[in-house]
């Protein structure tokens, strides 16, 4: 009976964790979740690395199957000494997440600073250089995301305010003012994702629509549980959800993802499609950086099939 | 040399654990809290399984020897969708203790919605089909066992209303019918300083003994971390359960292992049944980290023992 | 310095109508100010409750239809077991949350700018799950010939602010949400800064410090950005909480002029100006020691909610007049005269 049965929709890679602390030529405190890209062929991850004195910073790993990567000890961003940003930097920044628009790769990154957490925007070409565009948000909202195209000819965004912990989204006229906001989706009591939800990768543009990855928490007497979940939403209207998964795709279940600095977590901020596979790049623990894949057409069949399920 | 003694007065069984979520048939999140019964040689485990949106429900898995077991390929209890018991249920079944009384098998299981938990009684001849009976608490109520005789004519219950600040402590309560309960008397409280400090419940339906009716049960301490849940025993008089006749002063079993520590909830072990065998070797079965079911046994005289000293 | 009038308070529930028959009026107060042709209008908070009726929970609630939002009652029975009683704030039923107080906006109109005569209608009411648990804390700011009002949207997702626009206070057009929760106290400035239109705001920072005033830059009034954190809560008793913008900034020749409120000590709200650089408004040029606004009369220290004096609505004429509409005690409308020399002298 044993192993028949696929309990999590995403299967995990057999060589997990990808990047783990002791594969790093230099010494850090922790791994965090990464944004993915994949430009000429070759696969880049923006890593966000905690060091030993508690700040965060992004690491650029690159890889040329996808598998084994090679980080670069030198941080890609850290906190900015520029007048317009060193408020909203001084205790790092984290959680990149990626989209190629327009020809450019757009870079929303949340800055840790007095003033709590705020999105920002950054942009670069080749990855070697980047240039700030912006503080994007209000403070308290996490997990920004930009869509890969104008929806209804205005740039559009997903976001979590910390008030009532669900995803929001806005439009622009030019990517740094923000407005039109409404709710996307939002907990559900008594399910996995009963009391958190954020954006997890940047929305990817499929033939049903928006495919949207997110975390979910159900808080438990020894702390929350994070888990991945999907949806899809309306092309022209994301605020219109067209299917939601009522399981999760991935929980945590192996060491990795059970036991570090934050238990029982598994988070991703950056996957890859290619062709119909997906690879979910995901933070186990707050502890190392995994991967789990998946087909496309299971993500969207547990979308629209998932009421079935218990 | 003289062995020293154990941390835990149970002993594990090296194959533990003996369920998790690879052993069941169908798509789910995590098996944990059990109750055993033997019938006519074979051992039937009612088992708590999240399934992957979250709420819980029952399965039933079979064994010859007790510590081998194979689950049905289908749920055997899931929450009502409609009807009288579906609006208390949203949230799923947690927790089944099963008890055989007057020919009859009971389950006692919390029913968890968004007006909170509360505890219901169902009844089965064969763990084919199941029939609900009735509610038999309030919300803010859960881990109620039945005892397996009436005690002076009327059925007997423990129970865990849940007081002021979320401290809990266990009551006995009696009924004519198994629907109707009065006469709610406490028996055990929390006790401050010690690994039971913070909250107790019943566990496993009430063993009769010679020195009175055994009572093994759970309880926790709260840390930075969250709760550490470990398992105790109490002694209550025969006549009159509100009676203490002694309580263990150590926990019986503490969360040690991986599987008893790692998981959705960390550090719990929970059990929720035993089984005594005809030579007096108790098999208790336990939750571990609310992600795997497991076993522990001991001898019934040491259960008895412990709870004097 | 300031004068409070002798009328106070100028405006009281009872001299309003519910919007619905069943409904009790609670409060009129918190009011944007504007004077529009010959008239002052002042777009007041009523907050309402139900009639009680023994033995019953009795709330309000708003239903949503076709974009409009009507008022309902909610009534169950004290012992169904649907219900749970929260607190004085609410209640839940069948697992929905209900507040026992819920506000919308209504035009009071004067021609002298001390009586007033509340409208029988509501102006601005609730109408999409987003402001279901009501709408509060009307500000208006006039840009060329277009009144922009702001105010505060209420949902189980905490407050955030909206938009809306009109020309003769009959006909309204809702922009929806400029300002995501947690966000509510935008003051937006009568004109362009550099090109750019511009607001205060208050987001419920709480990273490393107190909600605080925040000031943001928008092309269109619709979308946001640029957002920086200029006044932040000071160390003395009147802003030991929070503080949080009032009414449109007033162009003055030394600066932008601005009063604030402080929520200090024993939940005790008070008004400080400040000045900010015409230029640049970001940059915050003088800032009042003491409050020029506090609760002493008993109007402003027994009520719904005593000790508050909150303005969002002020009326500067062109002799330098100031009038000070404010709530107190979220209960009633009070007035108060000060100048511009006098608030520009003691900065």
């Amino acid at each position: 009976m044993s192993g028949k049965f696929r309990h999590d929709i995403v299967h995990r890679w057999e060589g997990n964790p990808v990047i783990a602390l002791d594969d790093l030529t230099f010494t850090t405190n922790n791994i965090y979740s990464a944004a993915a890209v994949k430009k000429n062929g070759e696969y880049i991850l923006l890593v966000t690395m905690e060091d030993l004195e508690g700040k965060t910073s992004i690491h650029l790993a690159k890889s040329e199957d996808g598998y084994h990567f090679d980080v670069e000890e030198t941080s890609f961003m850290t906190s900015s000494t520029d007048d317009s940003f060193r408020a909203f930097e001084t205790m790092g920044v984290r959680e990149a997440r990626i989209t190629f628009m327009e020809e450019r790769y757009y870079i929303v990154y949340l800055g840790v600073g007095h003033h709590g957490f705020v999105l920002c925007l950054a942009v670069t070409d080749d990855f070697r250089t980047v240039k700030r565009l912006g503080v994007i948000s209000e403070p308290e909202t996490k997990a920004g995301a930009l869509f890969a195209s104008k929806i209804n000819g205005k740039y559009a965004r997903l976001e979590r305010p910390k008030a009532g912990d669900r995803i929001w989204m806005s439009y622009s006229n030019d990517l740094l003012t923000w407005g039109e906001s409404d709710v996307v989706i939002s907990p559900r009591s008594g399910f996995w994702d009963s009391d958190l939800i954020g954006c997890a990768f940047t929305p990817i543009e499929i033939e049903e629509g928006w495919l949207l990855g997110y975390y979910g928490i159900k808080n438990t007497s020894s702390g929350p549980i994070t888990r991945l979940g999907a949806a899809i939403l309306d092309r022209e209207n994301p605020c219109k959800v067209i299917a939601r998964s009522n399981i999760p795709i991935i929980s945590p279940r192996k060491d990795y993802e059970r036991i570090g600095d934050m238990t029982n977590v598994v988070m991703s901020s950056g996957a890859i499609l290619e062709e119909d596979i997906l690879k979910i790049y995901y933070a186990a623990a707050d502890n190392c950086l995994c991967l789990g894949t998946t087909k496309l057409a299971d993500i969207v069949k547990t979308c629209i099939e998932s009421t079935k399920e218990f | 040399m003289a062995r020293k003694r154990e941390r835990d007065l149970l002993h594990r069984w090296e194959g533990n654990p003996i369920l998790t979520v690879e052993d069941i048939p169908f798509r789910c999140n995590t098996v944990f809290n059990g109750s055993p019964i033997k019938i006519n040689g074979e051992y039937l485990i009612l088992l708590r399984v999240e399934g992957q949106q979250g709420y819980s429900f029952f399965a039933l898995a079979r064994g010859e020897d007790g510590y081998y077991f194979d689950v049905d390929p289908e749920p055997v209890m899931m929450p009502e969708k409609q009807g009288f018991f579906a609006k208390y249920e949203t949230r799923g079944l947690e927790d089944p203790r099963i008890t055989f009384l007057d020919g009859k098998y009971y389950i006692l299981y919390t029913a968890a919605s968004d007006y909170g938990s509360r505890i219901a009684i169902a009844k089965t001849d064969d763990f084919k089909s199941y029939e609900r009976v009735s509610f038999i608490s309030e919300p803010g109520n859960k881990d109620c066992v039945l005892f397996p005789e009436k005690i002076n004519g009327k059925f007997a219950r423990l129970d865990r209303p849940l007081g002021s600040s979320d401290v809990g402590s266990i009551w006995v309560s009696y009924s004519e019918d198994l629907i109707h309960w009065g006469y709610h008397e406490p028996v055990i409280e929390p006790r401050p300083g010690y690994w039971d400090a913070h909250r107790i419940g019943a566990s496993v339906p009430p063993i009769k003994t010679d020195k009175g009716w055994l009572e093994i049960y759970h309880g926790f301490k709260m840390t930075s971390c969250g709760p550490i849940y470990r398992m105790g025993t109490v002694l209550m008089d025969l006549q009159n359960p509100a009676k203490v006749i002694a309580r263990s002063g150590e926990a019986i079993l503490s969360p040690r292992e991986k599987y008893e520590r790692v998981g959705d909830v960390n550090n719990v072990v929970f059990a929720c049944g035993a089984i005594v065998e005809p030579d007096d070797h108790v098999k208790i079965y336990y939750g571990g980290a609310d992600t795997s079911l497991c076993v522990a046994t001991v001898y019934l005289d040491k259960l008895i023992e412990e709870t004097f000293s | 310095m300031i004068q409070r009038n002798p009328a106070n308070p100028i405006i009281k529930p009872e001299d309003t109508r519910p919007s619905h028959n069943r409904y009790r009026v609670r409060g009129t107060f918190n009011p944007g100010a504007v004077k529009f042709g010959d008239e002052t209008i002042l777009l007041l908070r009523v907050s309402e409750d139900c009639l009680p009726r023994e033995g019953y929970v009795a709330v309000p609630y708003y239903r949503f239809e076709a974009g409009k939002g009507f008022a309902e009652i909610l009534e169950v029975k004290m012992d169904d077991p649907d219900v749970q009683l929260k607190d004085t704030r609410g209640v839940v039923h069948k697992g929905k949350d209900y507040l026992s107080t819920i506000s919308h906006i209504r035009l009071a109109r004067s021609r002298d700018g001390i009586h007033f005569t509340v409208d029988d209608k509501p102006f601005i009411y609730p109408c999409n799950e987003s402001e279901c648990f009501g709408v509060e804390d009307a500000r208006v700011t006039k840009i060329d010939d277009l009144y922009y009002i702001n105010y505060t949207v209420v949902s189980g997702d905490g407050f955030a602010t909206a938009l809306a626009t009109t020309q003769d206070f009959i006909n309204i057009e809702q922009k929806g949400i400029i300002f995501a929760p947690q966000n509510k106290d935008v003051s937006i400035f009568p004109e362009k800064v550099n090109g750019k239109y511009c607001a205060l705001h208050r987001p419920n920072n709480e990273g490393f410090g107190l909600p605080s005033i925040w000031y943001s830059e928008s092309p269109d009034l619709i979308h946001w950005g640029n957002h920086k954190c200029i006044l932040r809560p000071r160390n003395m008793i009147w802003e030991e909480m929070k503080i949080g913008g009032g009414a449109a900034p007033i162009k003055t020749s030394e600066g932008w002029l601005e009063i604030y409120h402080g929520k200090g000590r024993d939940q005790m709200y008070s008004l400080f100006p400040v000045l900010l650089d015409l230029e640049d408004p970001s940059v915050v040029l003088k800032r009042a020691k003491e409050p020029i606004l506090f609760p002493i009369e008993s109007y402003e220290t027994e009520g719904f909610f005593p000790n508050v004096v909150f303005s969002n609505g002020i009326i500067h004429e062109d002799n330098g007049r100031i009038l000070i509409y404010y709530g107190a005690c979220d209960e009633t409308v009070c007035l108060a005269e000060t100048s511009i020399d006098m608030l520009l002298s003691i900065l």
